[in-house]
């Protein structure tokens, strides 16, 4: 019986899925805190009709200082070429949480910086491990989801992010 | 929602807010903290005995606090209560020979088979009658109590008795095993019985004592071995399969060696009946092999 | 319950789904992830094959959102679990389920949820699925932010214990104030002060009946913490306090002294320098939704452990875990980053991270009474002491194609306070470590870890390299091997060699690796598992959607 009802959601939710179809993408509405204690909440995560990157990382996860460490050295061009904005959504908790700040700034790095300490965003977001990262076009559509990180992945999103930046305008 | 709704939330939070602020339960106990007298208050001849298998070690310095609760409980639940402690798991294996300490070794077959069957992840821990309280087989001391309380004052549905014959200087013990069932029943019943030594002397540690590594602790009730030669030594022999009624009367007779090493004066047999399918027990007994 | 549970969804999407305008409002999304494991034998290093041989076990999220309305569902699998994890978790069931309505200020969610209170020194409900932790409240939670700065939540449920809910009932309320966004309701001007505080306060307590024939047992626990975080142009300052009032536990063995928490963050910060210095103390903060519960069972509250947070192999081998019974701890943390272009930061820029931390026991008194246990004195050290770490990093990039990090760990490491293992040394490790990335084009990259640990306690000295090929934005190819060439057993010096390929293409990711996995602990966050040893196969697939 219980299978049943399994099989019958999936098929339910598979159908509904099948009916949704270049929608921009309903952003979760959780509430989190930015660095300096400002309350944010995830509805409202946009960039004035320009690209949005949402990637989510911790401090305890190498590949994916690197990869925000990359993209920080080039990050002021990509901004004026293209208008791109990264937000980076830190799914450290309680034990690293408060260390985002100056680690961040110790980085030197310019992104807006979100705490997600307990997990909330990057369940809504079924995020499994980080790094994870969003790319989203002017209008909120969903262009391309990527986990993990290689070195030269950065190039691959950068060319995703100008050819979004063209087709939002 | 408008800003109206919004201040009649706020007013509904507020209130709700100071209601279970004024609710937020909390129970502060003062002493004394323990509780009085108790004492069962059943009159039926056959009383229900029952086991609670404490799984515990030398090396592990939270299980005198499992050995003081079921000293209490005793005190409480007298001779229906039946202690069983079992060395097993990681904290019972013994220090290499030549250590200066917890260099014996407590452990027995039985012991270890009994640990795996349960899955024992940590220790202390324990098992009342086999018998799951509160959808947990596996019970940490804090609720021994509780569940051997749930236990104890259902009427008997067996009777067993010991009938001992020891002799000292051949350390032969034969061992009459006399059940009779007290209400009727169907399943595969089993009885089984283990070899018990109190009051060993030896080392344990005690995160409550100063020093922790207590020298001269007293191991009470310590699981020896089984009155059943292998391969019944942990799961005993079955009496019967099917239906049995209210008066029907089972014997086994065993016979055993007593290892020279045990003092035999602290030697007693803990025999019980189980229902082999739930693995529950439904009485048991214990009897000192000299008077 | 479940089944009915499961059938009240089944009833929402049927009735959700017969609506046309509903569907071209609706999203889906999910995630799964799938890890196995083929054992094989190796008596060499105590790994033991189950007699299933094989172990697979996974879950399966989905999330269906309609405006301010969310539901969802989580299916996990056990298989079994892999050795390591609980293996009370086994059987596949539907674990996870609720039902949320978010709009305009107020948030209601029946069903299951996740929540933390403040730092979760009194209340963390969390999932995490790489320590096989989980324990979701099965219940409602209220949110509401009535305006602009207040927000109060409230909470009330149980919390899952493997495939049931505990026994114990856990009910809560928090509410936090942002001084400036509720000021600013009426003075704009109040948005953009420098000074800048947020204050909460949260009241927990707990149920559990009394059936102990031994003792009077509190049925109800409360706890309550108070916080305040403050930001001062680049300066802050994090604090809370906790408190509990009696609750005898099998953690605490059973006594009745009340436990408390505080604490503290401050720092400085601006672009190129992070300095923070934190201080942590805990006494007698074991808070379970069952008084009996051990091992990482049923836990309300969450106390995080203040050491650096460990990622390099050999520098797992001595983590902290948080002793919710007493401990009192420092930590102070450098980032700083020598700008491109200066004497020391060369063309590139030079980072570099400092820290240290170190990990007592609380002082106690002798107890008065053995039920009360042994009164403490707040704030103030023990003589033992659990741990201690040094930590200094450099990273530099040296050309275009070249960059690399140098590490040095000092860490002291009481193993019989941390494992509970009684009569094992008190571990003195020196680690260094050395990685190196190296670009080859801009697709294919080698990074390299070279890590040796010295000590003469425990299993002495380890050695390990690594040695990893990526090719962006789809392959890794890692080999590695872990040495403990020091052991003073000839018989366990042994080479813990591991392979692992990785294929990653969306937001999906398959890996397969074969090798020997050295025993140790998993920690997250000063929650720990231990991981027993193990050799073979391991493969795992996550996906998200």
């Amino acid at each position: 019986m219980k299978k049943l009802i399994i099989f019958v959601l999936f098929l339910s939710f598979s159908f509904i899925s099948f009916a949704q179809e270049s929608e921009s993408f309903q952003m979760p509405s959780i509430t989190l805190k930015d660095m300096d204690g400002n309350t944010i909440n995830t509805s409202e995560l946009k960039n004035d009709g320009k690209p949005l990157i949402i990637s989510f990382w911790a401090t305890w996860c190498k590949p994916c200082v690197n990869e925000l460490s990359t993209i920080a050295e080039n990050y002021s061009d990509w901004q004026d070429e293209t208008g791109v904005k990264l937000i980076a959504i830190s799914i450290d908790n309680s034990r690293t949480s408060n260390n985002v700040k100056p680690f961040v700034n110790g980085k030197s790095w310019d992104y807006e910086v979100l705490l997600d300490v307990n997990g909330d965003f990057k369940r809504a977001m079924n995020v499994n491990t980080v790094p994870h990262t969003f790319l989203f076009d002017g209008n909120m559509k969903l262009l391309n989801q990527h986990t993990s990180y290689a070195p030269g992945d950065e190039i691959k999103l950068y060319e995703k992010v100008k050819s979004a930046a063209v087709s939002s305008k | 929602m408008n800003r109206n709704s919004t201040l009649f939330y706020s007013y509904l939070l507020q209130i709700c807010f100071v209601f279970v602020l004024s609710f937020s339960a909390c129970d502060i106990i003062k002493e004394p903290y323990l509780e009085e007298g108790g004492g069962n208050g059943t009159n039926d001849s056959v009383l229900r005995k029952v086991i609670i298998e404490d799984f515990t070690g030398h090396l592990c310095a939270n299980c005198p606090d499992a050995h003081r609760e079921s000293d209490a409980l005793k005190n409480i639940f007298g001779k229906q209560l039946i202690v069983l402690s079992i060395h097993s798991g990681d904290f019972a294996i013994p220090l290499p020979a030549g250590a200066p300490k917890y260099t014996y070794d407590f452990r027995t077959p039985e012991g270890n088979e009994l640990n795996n069957y349960f899955q024992l992840m940590s220790w202390p821990n324990g098992v009342v009658n086999r018998t799951s309280y509160g959808g947990s087989l596996l019970l940490n001391y804090p609720s021994w109590g509780a569940a051997v309380g749930d236990l104890i004052n259902l009427p008997a549905e067996a009777q067993i008795e010991l009938d001992h014959s020891y002799d000292s200087t051949t350390r032969t013990l034969n061992t009459t095993i006399s059940v009779e069932m007290l209400e009727d029943m169907n399943g595969i019943l089993k009885v089984c019985a283990f070899i018990v030594e109190d009051s060993i002397i030896n080392w344990q540690l005690d995160d409550k004592a100063t020093p922790k590594d207590v020298q001269f602790y007293v191991h009470k009730h310590v699981l020896r071995g089984s009155l059943f030669a292998p391969p019944h030594n942990t799961w005993g022999k079955e009496i019967a399969n099917g239906p049995v009624s209210s008066g029907d009367t089972f014997t086994l007779q065993e016979s055993k060696n007593i290892s020279a090493n045990y003092n035999e004066n602290q030697v007693s047999v803990i025999a019980y009946i189980y229902n082999d399918v739930t693995k529950e027990i439904i009485q048991a007994e214990e009897a000192k092999i000299l008077p | 319950m479940r089944i009915k549970f499961s059938l009240l969804y089944f009833l929402i999407l049927i009735s959700s789904a017969s609506f046309a305008q509903v569907l071209q409002n609706s999203q889906i999304n999910g995630s799964f992830q799938i890890d196995g494991q083929y054992y094989q034998t190796d008596s060499a290093i105590g790994a033991y094959a189950p007699a299933q041989d094989i172990d697979l076990m996974g879950f399966g999220n989905l999330t269906f959102t309609n405006g301010p309305f969310t539901a969802g569902v989580r299916y996990e699998s056990y298989n079994n679990a892999i050795v390591g994890y609980d293996q009370r978790y086994n059987g596949s069931e539907i674990v996870h389920r609720y039902a949320q309505y978010n709009n305009d200020g107020l948030d209601i969610t029946i069903g299951n949820f996740y929540e933390q209170f403040g730092n979760g020194l009194i209340f963390r409900s969390y999932q995490d699925w790489s320590l096989g932790y989980d324990n979701a409240m099965d219940g409602i939670r209220v949110v509401f932010e009535p305006t602009k700065g207040i927000r109060l939540k409230g909470a009330y449920g149980k919390q899952r214990f493997f495939y049931e809910n505990g026994p114990g009932i856990v009910r809560g309320i928090d509410g936090e104030i942002s001084i400036n966004d509720f000021l600013s309701n009426y003075k704009e001007s109040w948005s953009s002060k420098k000074l800048k505080t947020v204050l909460g306060a949260s009241v927990v307590s707990k149920y559990q009946k009394d059936n102990d024939p031994l003792r009077k047992l509190p049925e109800n626990v409360l706890a309550y913490a108070l916080r305040a975080n403050i930001n001062y142009n680049d300066f802050f300052l994090l604090s809370e306090y906790a408190y509990k009032y009696n609750d005898p536990s099998t953690g605490n063995g059973l006594i009745y002294k009340p436990g408390n928490a505080l604490y503290l963050v401050s720092g400085y910060s601006k672009k190129g320098i992070g300095l923070t210095v934190s201080g942590k103390w805990i006494d007698n903060m074991n808070f379970r939704s069952d008084r009996a519960a051990v091992l990482n069972d049923l836990s309300i509250n969450f106390l995080p452990a203040l050491p650096k947070e460990q990622t390099y192999r050999l520098a797992t081998l001595y983590p902290y875990g948080t002793q919710s019974n007493g401990e009192f701890s420092g930590k102070a943390e450098l980032y700083y980053r020598f700008q491109p272009k200066t004497k020391l930061g060369g063309k590139y820029g030079t980072q570099i991270n400092l820290s240290s931390s170190m990990v007592q026991s609380i002082d106690t008194d002798s107890a008065t009474s053995k039920e009360f246990g042994p009164k403490s004195n707040f704030l103030t050290p023990g003589d033992e002491r659990y741990f201690r770490d040094v930590n200094f990093e450099i990273e530099k990039k040296i050309s275009p194609n070249f960059k690399g990090s140098a590490q040095y760990i000092y860490t002291e490491y009481n193993k019989n306070v941390i494992e509970g293992k009684v009569g094992a040394d008190y571990v003195y490790a020196h680690i260094n470590i050395i990685e190196f990335y190296y670009k080859i084009n801009t697709t294919h990259n080698i990074r390299t870890e070279l890590q040796h640990l010295f000590t003469d306690q425990d299993k002495k000295n380890w050695v390990m390299a690594l040695i990893e090929y990526s090719i962006a934005p789809h392959w890794f190819i890692t080999a590695y091997d872990e040495y403990n060439y020091g052991n003073e057993k000839s018989k366990e010096r042994i080479h813990y060699l591991n392979g692992n390929i990785v294929y990653a293409f969306g937001s999906n990711r398959i890996s397969i690796g074969y090798g020997k996995l050295r025993a140790g602990l998993l920690c997250v966050g000063g929650v720990c598992r231990v991981v027993p040893a193990s050799s073979g196969l391991t493969f795992s697939i996550t996906s998200s959607f």
